[in-house]
């Protein structure tokens, strides 16, 4: 299975014969087999040129691009090799048509809610006083099937989601990293700044297995498409975050891996500092290739075929072949 | 779907092997990558008759054979456990090239079995692919992939096996 390139520390990345050579600041060099890599992401300085583009276009491999604070850049897309005119156009037609979008768009939202459920559940067994929330998120879900508009839908995530967020406070228990609320640019405090990092690692994970598949990134279907910018990947990233993100979070936390030494404050901003990144990371890549029994493939998939997967039943629904289940996380 | 796509030998290939498969080839819904045995396939092809000057030899655009040597055709195959489906792509390359005005014959290599069968364009397989190119033909109108009921021997090593069975649900819940 290819594996992501987190690369950490500044340095220059180039072709070398038919390898990529990572050289350090240091002097190091350190050479990876291109066939092992699925995709890259820059934290770091990295210096690259045409030629590695090149390269990384041939072996179809994206590069994603964070900035000194974690946040997302963008992305180095390769070009598509993998696009079908067909699907392409069913796509659009999905979009154009105002009930083929309303419906996917809930199928989205729907999955999210479901997942927020279950990962709550998890720790309802672990005697968390979190069942209002469950309670709470379900209501929000039973008022799926009447909202008229991708409008109301992405307003109900949104209650579902502070209904959520209202939990894990009960369930961490730890005044080191209260959640008190949701803040993004800048992050307010620490359990804020880890979940935006880990938003923004499911955001290009997914874009990176959209890469994979014959979809374009840029026809979201929940989030608006704005012709400019990757939308789908946003869409795919709701149903997993609570079962990727938040659970990868929750676990660090809770099992204080991560600590308050792991920061750093900045411009208003708590921000992770390297070395609680790099931890970050670490828990975040084993739980991409954590696996599980897939009932019809019947063997183990890692959560990051998952995504993949995800991305094929999207596909088979916009061909019209089968309606989209979201994936559903029953452990 | 490109409605004037033409019929290549490997849909000819992929029909004999399973219609469903054949059906996504032909709306570009291709899985080629990240298959391992796809990319063996590809490295047979890459490393072998690498001294043959005319290989992936294109006609038209649409006929693509693995080499020609002395005005015969050659296909490579990495594993034989599909041989009559390679044979009926032959046989079309061979048919496509006779429209053309060249009479031939073929051969099917199997490298890795130091294996090789030599293949004419018979009138019995000649009907036989006629018959092919009809059903390709007709399941290229159809306007859903045909169905699997379920999981196949074959989905083990197809390369599409996880868009086909990319549900996850049925046994228990």
């Amino acid at each position: 299975m290819k594996k992501s390139l987190y690369l950490t520390s500044s340095g220059t990345l180039s072709r070398d014969q038919n390898t990529l050579l990572l050289e350090l600041e240091t002097g190091e060099k350190r050479y990876f087999p291109i066939e092992q890599i699925g995709d890259i992401h820059c934290f770091g300085e990295a210096s690259l040129n045409k030629r590695l583009l090149e390269y990384l276009t041939q072996q179809g491999v994206p590069v994603h691009f964070y900035n000194y604070y974690e946040y997302y850049v963008g992305s180095y897309y390769p070009r598509e090799h993998n696009s079908s005119g067909f699907l392409t156009l069913k796509q659009a037609e999905h979009y154009l048509d105002e009930s083929k979008r309303l419906d996917l768009a809930r199928r989205f939202v729907r999955g999210a809610l479901q997942n927020l459920q279950q990962v709550l559940r998890y720790y309802a067994h672990r005697e968390k006083p979190v069942h209002p929330m469950i309670e709470g998120i379900a209501q929000v879900e039973a008022q799926l099937d009447d909202a008229a508009s991708v409008e109301t839908l992405m307003q109900l995530e949104g209650q579902a989601r502070e209904m959520y967020y209202s939990a894990l406070d009960p369930v961490l228990q730890n005044p080191d990293f209260a959640f008190e609320s949701r803040s993004r640019r800048p992050p307010a405090n620490r359990l804020n700044a880890l979940i935006s990092f880990g938003n923004s690692l499911m955001y290009t994970l997914a874009l990176s297995e959209i890469y994979r598949t014959h979809l374009d990134p840029r026809i979201g279907f929940l989030h608006a498409t704005n012709y400019r910018r990757f939308s789908l990947n946003l869409d795919v990233a709701e149903v997993f975050k609570p079962v990727l993100v938040d659970r990868t979070v929750l676990t660090l936390v809770g099992l204080r891996q991560i600590q308050p030494e792991h920061f750093g404050e900045e411009l208003g901003g708590v921000y992770l500092n390297d070395e609680g990144r790099k931890r970050f990371l670490q828990a975040w890549e084993e739980r991409l290739q954590t696996t599980f029994q897939h009932r019809r493939l019947k063997r183990n998939v890692s959560y990051r075929t998952a995504v993949r997967l995800e991305l094929f039943k999207i596909e088979k629904h916009l061909i019209g072949e089968k309606p989209y289940e979201p994936f559903r996380a029953y452990w | 779907m490109n409605p004037s796509d033409p019929i290549t030998g490997t849909h000819i290939h992929y029909f004999l092997v399973c219609p469903r498969k054949c059906w996504l080839s032909l709306h570009r819904l291709e899985q080629e990558t990240g298959s391992d045995l796809v990319e063996l396939g590809k490295l047979t092809h890459e490393r072998t008759f690498t001294r043959q000057q005319l290989r992936e030899v294109d006609v038209d655009g649409f006929l693509r054979i693995d080499f020609t040597s002395e005005g015969i055709v050659h296909e490579v195959k990495h594993g034989q456990s599909e041989e009559h489906a390679h044979r009926m792509q032959l046989a079309y390359y061979l048919y496509q090239l006779r429209l053309r005005g060249v009479q031939t014959h073929g051969v099917l290599h199997y490298p890795n079995q130091r294996r090789k069968e030599r293949v004419e364009l018979t009138p019995e397989l000649e009907a036989e692919l006629q018959q092919v190119l009809q059903q390709v033909e007709a399941l290229r109108q159809q306007p859903l992939p045909p169905q699997v009921p379920r999981p196949m021997r074959i989905c083990r090593s197809c390369a599409y096996e996880e868009f086909c069975w990319s549900e996850n649900e049925e046994v228990g819940q």
